[in-house]
């Protein structure tokens, strides 16, 4: 396991953001909400965060263009992508980083295992 | 004149005649048989010689001054004997002048003169100492033989003279007779009358009677007898010549127009004696008379005859109609001018029937040869033909027939006129209601005009057709009301009482045929009045059947159209919706899976889990609200799957977007597959799709300005059991990169028409078990969108594919 422990939530639905922290604390995890992608990109956590759930369809900066942003400033941080529709996120293959894409909604157990996946790999990325 | 010469012949006094430059013209009998001289001799300057030559200078000087004076002259003048002794005369030289006042002829008159030298010569020789007795008794005795040598001398001249007269006499009458000139002499003071025989015939007096003045007077006409009396009674005082034309009125009411000229015997200058000649003129006025008359008859004749020939002209010229005649003996040809000018030939042309022949159009010239030929033959001919002429073709019509009254010489008169015009305008006719009957079948409108005096109405043909009745067949209001739908007899009532106020009327209205079959018909009326005044209803009646059902098909397509586009915009609402489900059922999951995991640890925490729980009602209830708003919104079944005919679904999504691919100027190709197989489907949700794509399309060449905008929609049947239909644009195009993302729903979120996007219209054809993919045109510029459907597949598999 790496340093880097935090797990962020970016989703503009507030009661996410409120459950889903709970329930990784829940398992022992250390998670915060942030409510834009704009949000997240701005605060002191973003250096400490191993994993990144991050909702697709938001207000402003969506999900895909937050990860773009991301791989522009050189910070890797796997990502765990949360939609409520059933759309296409428009690539056929998965950018890098990207650990998978959870429907909404998804059970306690797919998104610990994502979370979990994706604070692995940070390690070996580490 | 004739009669006054004949007058100085047989005058037994000594008297001839001259012009003013001195030549004798003619001598009487006495002056020829005292001169000893012929006629012939006497002629000219002859006469010159019978005058003393010593007083042939005075006489020729009184000559002059009575010719230029006018006036009676007198001269004394010796004149030659026959046996050459001369003796003295007083030559009285009385003028003649025409009526201008010009001296035209002298007529001289010799009187004797009694020779007194002869005497006193005598006595000289019986010597001057002879007593005054001698003197006296030779005196006497001289005296007395002269008188006895005087009477003998005298005597033998009256014996001469006598039978001289009477055969004047006889002359005179004869000439008088022939002349119709009756002479007179008239003493006034006596009123003594005497007439010639002609006198008496012209004037129808008895012969036997003596004539008085009176008697004169009462012949004379009423309206000349003023005159008559005047001129006279000038005369008389003056003493004077006169000449006067006058009518006298004969016991049998006959006018006869006389002319007299009367002298008055100077001889007898004590006394008003006067002769006269007078000639009877009747037949004369009655010419001149007749010949005058003639002339103007002549001439009203000739006037009428001008203002006929300008009548006929201007009637030819008018009515395009010249004229000719033909003799056929000598081949001669008259033509009027009106037919020149048809002929457009120069009015001097020789006209032959060869030269008309080389005008005549040459599929006319054997009608134009059978026609000379009739005519020659007699016969009467009635043709039409036509000429060429400057280049161009006039149509004339001849007619014409032999003149029977011409005789031996067979005439032929006839007339052509120029029937181009009318021809022209008679083909027009034909033409313009061939076309018109044409027009009425095409735009299946029929016309009527109904007048409402007589009650008579005319049909068309096509109204016939239209209303399925026996053409040519009486039509009565009647009989229209009998074939108009029941709940439309109100509208046709109405209609009546319109046109019989005049007013113009349009109505909507259907008939019903004997199949049971309804036709819906537009009915447009005008009333008039025509040149007679009388009140007539003019219109037309459309049968717009097709059109009225095709526009209740319409109708229903667009309201089942508009109902599906609410749908689908509830379509797009719901995923928005399952979006806005998914949230609370995401954090009520999550937050159930919380709760469980704070129970199960080895110290639960409930507080944290009833909070959890209530989370999870809390979230459970916002999610079963967002589903009553969706159920609430979703209140029309959906339509059930059936058989699709893409091409018809195609035509009506063109006629439902007509206006707008109109308005914005776009030039629609369809070319649409024969023998398209049919799909099953939702019919309203593939319409969506090909709206959407052509409304797209149509976007996409909002911008284009420098070339067609073509919108080409093609359905064709694929080797894969498959039907596609593409729309193809000619407008900006697609980036090759980029055409995925034009199905994204992120990425077509852009709402006009009908609010669909491209990631629906995908979601609707993968329904359909098919695939919707765009392409940039290889070969010009803009985009094509395809879709594709199997047609074979059963439609349970279209089923859940719809729930979009």
């Amino acid at each position: 396991m790496g340093t880097r422990k935090l797990v962020s939530v970016v989703d503009d639905d507030e009661f996410v953001r409120e459950a889903l922290p709970d329930l990784l604390r829940s398992y022992g995890l250390e998670a915060l909400p942030f409510g834009s992608a704009e949000d997240f990109l701005a605060s002191e956590h973003l250096g400490r965060t191993g994993c990144l759930i991050l909702d697709v369809s938001m207000p402003g900066m969506s999900g895909p263009d937050l990860q773009i942003e991301l791989a522009e400033r050189k910070i890797n941080i796997p990502i765990v992508f949360i939609t409520a529709n059933t759309d296409s996120l428009g690539w056929e293959v998965p950018p890098s980083g990207t650990v998978a894409c959870l429907t909404k909604p998804f059970s306690d157990a797919a998104i610990l295992e994502a979370v979990n996946s994706a604070l692995e790999m940070q390690g070996h990325l580490e | 004149m004739e009669h006054e010469l004949s007058l100085v012949h047989v005058l037994p006094r000594m008297v001839w005649t001259a012009s003013p430059n001195g030549h004798a013209e003619c001598a009487g009998a006495g002056w020829l048989d005292f001169t000893g001289l012929a006629p012939e001799a006497a002629a000219g300057d002859g006469w010159r010689c019978a005058v003393h030559s010593d007083d042939i200078g005075a006489l020729l000087g009184v000559w002059r001054a009575t010719v230029d004076s006018g006036s009676p002259g007198e001269i004394g003048a010796r004149m030659r004997r026959n046996d050459g002794t001369y003796h003295r005369f007083l030559l009285r030289l009385c003028p003649l002048t025409d009526t201008t006042g010009a001296v035209v002829r002298l007529c001289i008159l010799h009187s004797l003169i009694p020779d007194r030298s002869t005497a006193a010569t005598r006595a000289d020789e019986c010597g001057l100492d002879t007593n005054i007795e001698d003197i006296k008794r030779a005196d006497a005795d001289l005296r007395a033989h002269r008188l006895a040598a005087e009477r003998a001398q005298a005597d033998s001249v009256l014996i001469a003279r006598e039978a001289e007269l009477r055969r004047a006499n006889q002359y005179l009458s004869i000439a008088q007779r022939l002349s119709h000139t009756g002479s007179y002499s008239r003493d006034v003071a006596t009123d003594e009358q005497t007439l010639s025989e002609e006198m008496y015939r012209i004037c129808e007096f008895d012969p036997k009677e003596p004539v008085t003045h009176e008697m004169v007077l009462n012949r004379i006409h009423p309206e000349d007898l003023e005159m008559f009396k005047e001129m006279q009674r000038r005369a008389l005082a003056s003493g004077s010549d006169f000449d006067m034309t006058y009518r006298m009125v004969m016991p049998s009411g006959a006018v006869k127009h006389l002319r007299s000229s009367s002298q008055r015997l100077t001889e007898l200058p004590d006394r008003l004696v006067y002769v006269g000649a007078t000639q009877d003129i009747t037949q004369w006025k009655l010419a001149e008379a007749a010949l005058r008359s003639n002339e103007a008859e002549l001439r009203r004749a000739n006037d009428d005859l001008l203002r006929a020939y300008r009548h006929i002209a201007e009637a030819q010229r008018l009515s395009n109609t010249g004229s000719f005649t033909l003799d056929f003996s000598k081949n001669d040809l008259y033509w009027s001018e009106e037919l020149y000018r048809i002929f457009e030939l120069d009015p001097s042309t020789t006209i032959t029937l060869d030269l008309v022949k080389g005008m005549v159009h040459p599929e006319d010239v054997p009608a134009y040869l059978a026609a000379v030929e009739g005519a020659a033959a007699g016969l009467t001919i009635d043709f039409a033909y036509r000429i060429v002429t400057n280049g161009h073709i006039k149509h004339l019509r001849a007619v014409g027939h032999r003149i029977e009254h011409a005789g031996d010489r067979p005439m032929f008169v006839g007339a052509v006129q120029d029937v181009t015009e009318s021809r022209l305008a008679e083909n027009a006719l034909r033409q313009g209601e061939a076309l018109l009957t044409q027009a009425e079948a095409v735009s299946e409108t029929g016309s009527f005009l109904w007048d409402l005096e007589s009650g008579d109405i005319r049909w068309s043909d096509e109204l016939y057709r239209i209303f399925e009745f026996e053409p040519h067949s009486l039509i009565t209001l009647a009989r229209i009301a009998g074939s108009v739908h029941p709940d439309d007899r109100s509208a046709m009532e109405e209609m009546i009482g319109r046109a019989h106020a005049g007013l113009d009327s349009e109505y909507f209205h259907r008939i019903c045929l004997s199949g049971g079959s309804v036709r819906y018909l537009h009915f447009v009326a005008r009333s008039f009045r025509d040149e007679a005044r009388q009140l007539r209803y003019l219109g037309t009646v459309q049968n717009i059947t097709e059109r009225t059902l095709a526009e209740e098909a319409f109708d229903r397509v667009r309201s089942e159209l508009a109902h599906a586009a609410r749908a689908m915009s509830l379509g797009v609402l719901t995923a928005s919706i399952a979006h806005e489900v998914n949230q609370p059922l995401t954090s009520l999951v999550t937050n159930a899976g919380t709760c469980i995991r704070v129970l199960k640890g080895p110290e639960p925490d409930v507080q944290l889990a009833l909070t959890m729980a209530q989370r999870t009602i809390r979230d459970a209830n916002r999610a079963s609200d967002v589903i009553r708003r969706l159920r609430a919104m979703f209140s029309r079944k959906r339509a059930a799957t059936e058989e699709v005919d893409l091409n018809e679904a195609t035509r009506e999504v063109l006629a439902l977007s007509g206006s707008t691919l109109q308005s914005a100027r776009i030039v629609i190709r369809a070319r649409l597959a024969e023998d398209l197989p049919k799909i099953r489907g939702d019919r309203v949700q593939l319409q969506q799709v090909i709206l959407n794509l052509v409304l797209n399309a149509t976007d996409a060449m909002r911008s284009v300005n420098d070339r067609r905008r073509h919108l080409t929609i093609v359905t064709s049947c694929g080797g894969r059991r498959e039907v596609s239909l593409s729309v193809r644009d000619s407008g900006t195009g697609v980036e090759s990169g980029n055409v995925e993302r034009l199905f994204d729903a992120f990425y077509t979120t852009k709402s006009e028409g009908m609010g669909i996007g491209l990631s629906i219209s995908r979601s609707i054809i993968q329904g359909h078990a098919g695939r919707l993919w765009a392409a940039p045109n290889g070969d010009g510029p803009g985009a094509t969108f395809t879709f594709s459907i199997p047609w074979d597949l059963a439609a349970s598999n279209t089923e859940d594919a719809k729930e979009v």
